[in-house]
């Protein structure tokens, strides 16, 4: 996970077996290790780690009393002092993450170390390789008092420890230190299968650990953002600890089918001869501009140098003034220091992945925040609940009421309609029996008259037709206008005889129908009539009585006619002494129906005449309401008689047979 | 059409212009005719012993021409009734034919036709009371029998000869011999063929 050594030269002098450490479980080989000039250097690069390591051989040999012994300047922590350090020097530990072994990681840094000997002389440097768990112990013990680390590590001892940074490293050949770092999935070059890196799902993948930054959690964030969840969707998830070769060692091996390394490891393992590039293939390679080696995902800023919380004010800003200061060597590839950066790329990653310092964050803040309100929201939730729930009854039950309002409505308007049409019927009956009995009266009056003139036409001619032409000279002539009185008689009553046929009363369909429903019927009509004539009525009604056979709207024009007789004879008397009385029983083999009012009545004569059509004694009477209602009346079968009350008045009875059961 | 002085036609007629010209009309064939303006002038003055018939208007105010038909049909069943109608009231001339008019007629008349029936029904009239006069004569004449009498005439209806008789009713022959020609005599009868003739008349019958 360390940025720096692009490129290291791997000495495995047997020097450096002296400076192993005692490191718990590191195998290996503590050395010092010369930064190579170039990065890149895929020229000879063999040759020139040679030739540096031979160099400084004396160097390295020198070393062992200070860096391999059992030191016990930083709390029984393996360090590697810096050459030529005053014996009056205090200590100055700088713990630096070995991500690749102490070996490398002492020789990563040494120029850093050798740089801050010069620019702080009183102060005897020592590098302290760690792991990521050693680091923070020792952090937390307050046994470094500076550190170098990769990002992710280092965003999570400031937050759990307060370190500082102070610098951020720079190398030359990237564009810029925050664009520095990244990591890479690699797989086997014939994996042809692995290309994206959703392709990752259900494989067996390697990562270093899950605090390792470059190692994991870069790559656990770009397989977030393809919807790859390690734990879940992948067939298994090993993880291998540092250093991070044998991870690119198991890969290539097939002990899984992808591994998760730190960007640039690759380049310098091939740099360093240990693989081959073609072994390999990179798994959802993607390009940055700039950016010397191949990719699986978004770049970080670089290493970070930090002091720790206790570390001394004055110290932190000369080292990190000397830091600044270090002479970026002539070679361009090589490292130095710049202003510390912003990790915020880091804190944004830890925060997407729930990890670090926002491990404790709730992976769904949503989902924390309605779990922490869950009884007011439930309380809330009731509320509306019951609201929509009385909302909907009450749009239920507004819609039962409109529709029982319209079921009312329409109910009203059918029977209005009937009503309508049932006065529709009577009118229609009343104008056309009014027809009928116009024209039957018209009938009989004009063919009496010629019926008188036919029989005298036809009289005349028998008393002619015996004599001789010597009594009436002009016989034959006298006969011959007789017989055409008597045929033009004839003809004018075939006329009549026509219109009245033409405008015979319907005879109106017969049923079994109830009396008394007649009479309610009737009244019914009259209503508003009775009212504005404050009459009242009083009703003796019999029960059970059999139904009559009649036509319904017959029988209610006839009661009309009788009962609004009934009301006009009695326009004259005071209100109070207005009444109709009606009643229905049975009287034999017939129904009775009677309708009695107080009014002025008869005289003999008037009802001697009542019944003939055209006989009226009101003024603006056609005087053919009885004389239709007798004749209807008969052409039911039945009787229609007026007689006068004993108490004044007159008393209408109409008698109607009844229904024959054989009929029903 | 040689009426009889004692013919009569009984015209029945609320209205005067009808009922003068049917009078008119009638008496143009001779028909001696009586003519009242309601049922009850008329059945005051009423003759059914004359032989004629009633012409009878239907629609009349007071007693309807149906109901005075009907009354006569009960008090005399042999007068015949003609009913004449206005337009429209031939379902009620059909109910009054069920009920024995013997005919209606439409105003306004065929002459011809009304005459001819008038005339039958006085015809008919006239035969019907002969007929009952005749049984009644027939009827006095069976009355004037004594009861061994008229087993005589059973018996004689029934052919019987003279001796079975006189054995059935346990009497000598000649005595059988003297109740024949009692019952011949006063039955009026010159044969047998005649005796039987008129029972048959009064409704006896043989056996």
């Amino acid at each position: 996970m360390v940025s720096p050594p692009r490129h290291v030269v791997d000495n495995r002098s047997q020097c450096a077996e002296s400076a192993r450490p005692h490191l718990s479980g590191a195998p290996e080989t503590a050395a010092i290790v010369l930064r190579c000039c170039r990065l890149h250097a895929r020229e000879e690069p063999p040759l020139r780690a040679l030739t540096l390591a031979i160099a400084l051989l004396p160097l390295l040999c020198a070393l062992p009393p200070a860096a391999g012994g059992p030191d016990t300047g930083a709390g029984g922590l393996p360090t590697a002092a810096a050459p030529t350090t005053p014996a009056n020097a205090q200590p100055l530990r700088i713990g630096v993450l070995a991500w690749r072994g102490s070996e490398r990681a002492l020789s990563s840094w040494m120029p850093t170390a050798e740089h801050l000997r010069e620019r702080l002389p009183d102060h005897a440097i020592r590098l302290v390789p760690l792991g990521l768990e050693e680091m923070e112990t020792a952090v937390a013990s307050g046994e470094l008092d500076f550190l170098i680390t990769n990002p992710g590590h280092y965003v999570h001892l400031e937050n759990t420890h307060g370190v500082g940074r102070i610098a951020t490293l720079e190398t030359h050949t990237l564009q810029t230190p925050s664009q520095a770092l990244g990591s890479v999935v690699i797989a086997r070059a014939d994996r042809d299968d692995l290309q994206a890196l959703s392709d990752l799902a259900g494989q067996r993948l390697l990562a270093v650990s899950p605090e390792a930054f470059g190692g994991f959690q870069i790559i656990q964030d770009e397989l977030r953002r393809v919807g790859i969840q390690p734990r879940r969707d992948l067939q298994e998830l090993r993880y291998t600890g540092f250093p991070m070769d044998q991870i690119v060692d198991q890969v290539r091996v097939g002990a899984a089918d992808a591994g998760i390394i730190r960007s640039c490891l690759l380049e310098s393992l091939v740099a360093e001869g240990l693989v081959e590039p073609e072994q390999f293939r990179v798994v959802g390679e993607r390009a940055e501009p700039g950016f010397p080696c191949r990719l699986s995902s978004r770049l970080y800023p670089d290493w970070p140098f930090a002091r720790l919380a206790h570390t001394d004010r004055d110290l932190a800003r000369r080292v990190a003034i000397a830091l600044m200061e270090m002479a970026p060597p002539e070679d361009s590839e090589a490292l130095g220091w710049t202003v510390p950066l912003s990790y915020q790329p880091v804190n944004e990653l830890f925060e997407r992945l729930r990890i670090g310092p926002y491990a404790d964050f709730p992976e769904n803040p949503l989902a924390e925040l309605l779990y922490r309100y869950r009884w007011p929201l439930l309380a809330g939730l009731l509320v509306m609940l019951i609201g929509f729930g009385h909302h909907v009854r009450a749009e239920y039950l507004i819609r039962q009421r409109t529709q029982a309002l319209h079921e009312t409505m329409r109910q009203r308007e059918a029977a209005e309609e009937a009503a309508r049409h049932r006065q529709e019927e009577l009118a229609h009956v009343a104008r056309i029996s009014t027809m009928g009995e116009l024209a039957a009266g018209l009938a009989h009056e004009l063919n009496q008259p010629l019926a008188a003139i036919v029989n005298y036409a036809n009289g005349c001619r028998r008393y002619l037709e015996p004599m001789d032409e010597r009594q009436v000279p002009q016989k034959a002539r006298l006969l011959e206008a007789t017989r055409h009185i008597a045929e033009h008689g004839g003809q004018a009553a075939e006329v009549i005889r026509n219109l009245r046929a033409f405008l015979r009363k319907e005879p109106g369909e017969f049923r079994p129908v109830d009396v008394n429903q007649i009479i309610d019927e009737a009244l019914g009509f009259m209503a508003v009539a009775l009212r504005r004539a404050q009459t009242r009525v009083e009703c003796r009604l019999g029960t059970g009585l059999p139904p009559v056979r009649g036509n319904s709207v017959q029988l209610v024009q006839v009661l009309l006619n009788l009962l609004s007789n009934a009301l006009e004879s009695q326009a004259e008397l005071p209100a109070t002494a207005r009444f109709i009385h009606l009643s229905s029983e049975r009287a034999g083999d017939r129904v009775r129906i009677t309708v009695a009012d107080p009014g002025e009545g008869m005289a003999e004569a008037v009802r001697a005449r009542a019944f003939e059509p055209f006989f009226t004694t009101k003024d603006r009477g056609m005087g053919l309401g009885l004389s239709l209602s007798h004749s209807l009346v008969q052409e039911h079968g039945g009787r229609l008689s007026l007689r006068p009350r004993k108490s004044g008045g007159t008393l209408a009875t109409i008698e109607l047979p009844l229904q024959e059961e054989t009929d029903a | 059409m040689s009426p009889a002085n004692s013919d009569r036609v009984w015209v029945v007629e609320d209205d005067e212009r009808v009922r003068r010209s049917l009078t008119w009309l009638l008496e143009s064939v001779g028909l001696a005719v009586h003519e009242f303006p309601g049922a009850e002038p008329f059945l005051e003055a009423l003759d059914p012993t004359r032989p004629g018939c009633v012409l009878l208007d239907i629609r009349m105010p007071g007693m309807g021409g149906l109901e005075l038909q009907q009354l006569l049909a009960r008090d005399h069943p042999l007068l015949p009734v003609i009913l004449i109608t206005g337009h429209g009231d031939v379902p009620m001339a059909v109910r009054a034919l069920k009920a024995g008019a013997y005919d209606f007629f439409e105003k306004p008349f065929n002459d011809q036709e009304l005459l001819e029936r008038a005339q039958a029904a006085i015809q008919q009239h006239r035969a019907a009371l002969a007929e009952a006069a005749s049984r009644a004569g027939i009827e006095q004449r069976i009355a004037r029998l004594t009861p061994r009498e008229r087993d005589v005439l059973a018996l004689m209806l029934e052919g019987a000869p003279g001796k079975v008789m006189a054995a059935r009713l346990h009497i000598s022959p000649r005595t059988a011999d003297v109740h024949r020609h009692n019952v011949m005599e006063k039955m009026e009868a010159a044969s047998l063929a005649e005796l039987i003739q008129l029972c048959l008349a009064a409704g006896l019958k043989p056996g």
